[in-house]
């Protein structure tokens, strides 16, 4: 794979141009710094203009994004043909072959890029720290002072830089392939492009703070990374969700041509579901460690805030969706398997669709407290190994106790998984077909938002460990409400497992 | 008594009638051929035999030996109909594994046995998804068979299969009969018809004439 795209790097002609252009902009940012090297009377060292020239906008806006808004258009449209897709077989295929066409693309343009920056820099100390100009805190020099301020070495902040533009970069390619995949008009793809074009210049002059992960500034530069997302490396989620969806929209297209099922292979569906529980624990330690308290109880608390009566953060909110939905999700793709490729066949060996039903859901449903059980223990584990101290009293805080958490985590969790089971198991069913789960998931995310279930009678995100600040009474009145929920979707359940029209003439 | 028996099934679909008083015996020991066009309604005869679908009015009778008192759909049967009843990602002995286990009467050695009697290897590593369309049909044979059942159901078990395997199918519904057990298979082929079939059926005009 790797001699692959070594060979297919392409250097052409207007890239000794770029290099040029580059070189000057270079220059230019040079004696900019050292007019403020001047002015505060500390020196420079060569991290200074490298990361300088890294991290500006008016580069990457203006010159670096447009290029590559360009190429990808023009490359997208001389690799889809219809001779490309008979052999590749399949559009998932193309997406992914015209993905290593960008990254081939990508990587000289990351090579101008730092290229100018070290050859700019040329004549400046070495050195592996950060500059005094760096660390000195001044207007003059925001960017560097803001960026070197999180302890972290320039060598890393310029290998994440790189790598998140070119992730960035990598997944503006794919949005193009889906949308000319979608469309197969070229006045979409340039008019996506733009579209695209116009967001980022916005969204490097004005942020969105209540959405960072529609700000695309955040995934450009590093250091509005750091603003938005704590700690810094949560910024590769938001892009690679959307890289995800992009290979989802591909294989619906897939899907549409010839009935393949639309889903991430469930082995790499559950990988990824584990990876991103690991990932929101760690995130949950690093919050705590940032406020400098916390026992590992809190580590737990702070992963399963999910939202609460006041509000929500959207990245606590997320990350409870992701676990408790991606269950629902995951259960989905099982259903699916039942749904479209054996029903008879497993139906008939187990001799009533009750019978079915009941060893079908069971083994599901005993998963759910397994599943809480496995997350409490990683928070525990994952909090030890972080050093939050374990005498528990970082929880006074909280109007109800240890108690209620474990309540509201294990007693309203179950109940709230099974809930999501449930209804992805009734629509699914009635509807045929596993779009219907995937929509009835998506309104349910939306239904869990505390604007919409503010008086927490919807059956959506009630396990909230944010909730728990309301008191033991309100608890139990959820454990209420998703006990109603879920007999009333089990009784809905076994009606259409009862009724042999409801359960095989969809598929008749 | 008859295997199973259809009194007067009467069935339509959003105002398409596909069978109006249709009768019909399917005796053990015999083998029984069913024809008729495409959309004719076999595979939906199938379903009803089975239970998986209701007929508005009529009765399905299955012998009692093969409906237990719990049963919704009968014992012993096994069955090849339109859906594929394979998960692609699996391999073709993981697949039918999951399949044996809901009923627990074969183990592994049966699964190969019945794999290799229709010219599967059972110990390849590819997934299904990257199986032939005969492979796959010759793995759908393999779960109708596998667990020995007293009745067969299929639905096309011919297509796509080369000359050989063809044969080779052909042989083993035969023994079945000479097992005494019953097999109702459709057809396009009137080869297979005149080779294999005792009686054979055909779905005209929305009833079952026996042909032959």
């Amino acid at each position: 794979m790797t001699h692959r795209i070594v060979r297919s790097l392409n250097f052409a002609p207007w890239h000794v141009a770029l290099l040029a252009l580059s070189m000057v902009y270079g220059l230019y940012l040079r004696q900019q710094l050292q007019v403020i090297s001047h002015e505060l009377m500390v020196p420079l060292n060569m991290w200074d203009q490298i990361l300088t020239f890294l991290l500006d906008p008016y580069y990457i806006s203006y010159l670096f994004v447009p290029i590559w808004l360009y190429s990808s258009c023009v490359s997208i449209q001389r690799h889809f043909s219809v001779p490309a897709l008979i052999r590749l077989g399949s559009y998932r295929s193309w997406l992914y072959r015209s993905t290593l066409h960008a990254l081939a693309r990508l990587i000289p343009l990351l090579l101008i890029w730092l290229v100018s920056a070290t050859v700019t820099a040329a004549g400046l100390p070495l050195s592996i720290d950060w500059s005094a100009t760096s660390t000195v805190g001044n207007p003059l020099n925001q960017v560097l002072g803001f960026v070197s301020n999180h302890g972290i070495p320039p060598l890393l902040v310029l290998a994440l830089q790189l790598m998140l533009v070119g992730l960035t970069l990598l997944c503006l390619h794919m949005v193009l392939a889906l949308v000319h995949l979608l469309s197969s008009k070229q006045v979409v793809i340039y008019a996506a492009a733009a579209a695209l074009f116009f967001a980022q210049l916005i969204s490097f002059r004005s942020r969105i703070e209540a959405a960072p992960f529609l700000d695309l500034a955040n995934f450009f530069l590093l250091h509005r990374s750091f603003t938005a997302y704590d700690p810094v490396a949560l910024v590769f989620l938001p892009v690679i969700a959307v890289i995800g969806l992009c290979v989802a929209g591909v294989q619906y297209q897939d899907r549409r041509h010839r009935s393949t099922p639309l889903r991430l292979p469930g082995s790499l569906s559950t990988l990824l579901y584990v990876g991103l529980c690991a990932l929101g624990l760690i995130y949950a330690l690093a919050f705590e460690l940032r406020n400098e308290v916390g026992t590992p109880t809190d580590v737990l608390f702070v992963a399963f805030y999910g939202v609460s009566a006041e509000g929500f953060e959207w990245n606590l909110y997320l990350y409870h969706s992701i676990v408790f939905l991606g269950f629902a999700y995951l259960f989905l793709l099982v259903l699916e398997n039942e749904l479209k490729a054996r029903i008879y066949y497993v139906a008939l060996r187990h001799g009533s669709p009750t019978r079915w039903f009941s060893r079908f859901i069971l083994p599901v449903a005993a998963r759910v407290p397994l599943l809480l059980g496995a997350l409490f223990a990683g928070a525990l584990l994952i909090g030890l190994a972080g050093g939050p101290s374990a005498d528990g009293n970082a929880l006074a805080d909280l109007r109800l106790g240890q108690g209620w958490v474990l309540y509201q985590f294990f007693i309203n969790g179950t109940l709230q998984v099974l809930c999501y089971i449930l209804v992805v198991f009734v629509i699914g069913w009635l509807n045929g077909r596993p779009m219907a789960g995937l929509f009835a998931l998506g309104c349910l995310l939306v239904a869990g938002l505390p604007a919409v279930n503010s008086a927490r009678v919807l059956p959506a995100a009630l396990n909230s460990l944010g909730y728990v600040g309301l008191g033991g009474q309100e608890l139990l009145r959820i454990t209420a409400v998703l006990s109603v929920y879920c007999l009333a979707l089990l009784l809905g359940a076994l009606l259409i497992v009862k009724s042999p029209k409801l359960f095989f003439n969809e598929r008749v | 008594m008859a295997v199973i028996q259809l009194e007067k099934i009467t069935k339509s679909f959003k105002g398409t009638t596909l069978f109006e008083n249709v009768n019909a015996t399917f005796d053990a020991g015999k083998i029984y051929g069913i024809v008729g066009h495409n959309g004719s309604g076999k595979s939906v005869l199938f379903k009803l035999i089975c239970g998986f679908i209701v007929p508005d009015s009529g009765t399905v009778t299955i012998d009692p030996t093969y409906m237990s008192k719990n049963r919704t759909f009968p014992e012993n049967f096994g069955v090849i109909i339109d859906r594929p009843g394979y998960l692609p990602q699996k391999t073709g002995l993981d697949n039918l594994r999951d399949l044996a286990r809901i009923r627990a009467v074969i183990g592994d050695d049966e699964i190969r046995t019945a794999m290799k009697s229709v010219g599967l290897a059972p110990d390849t590593k590819q997934a299904v998804r990257n199986y032939s369309l005969g492979m796959k049909q010759k793995l759908a044979l393999t779960q109708a068979i596998m667990e020995e059942p007293q009745v067969l159901l299929l639905d096309e078990p011919f297509n796509a299969l080369d000359v050989d395997s063809v044969e080779l199918v052909r042989n083993l519904l035969a023994s079945y009969r000479d097992k005494g057990r019953t097999v109702i298979f459709t057809s396009h082929n009137r080869e297979d018809m005149d080779l294999l079939a005792d009686h054979v059926f055909r779905i005209r005009a929305n009833s079952l004439e026996q042909t032959a």
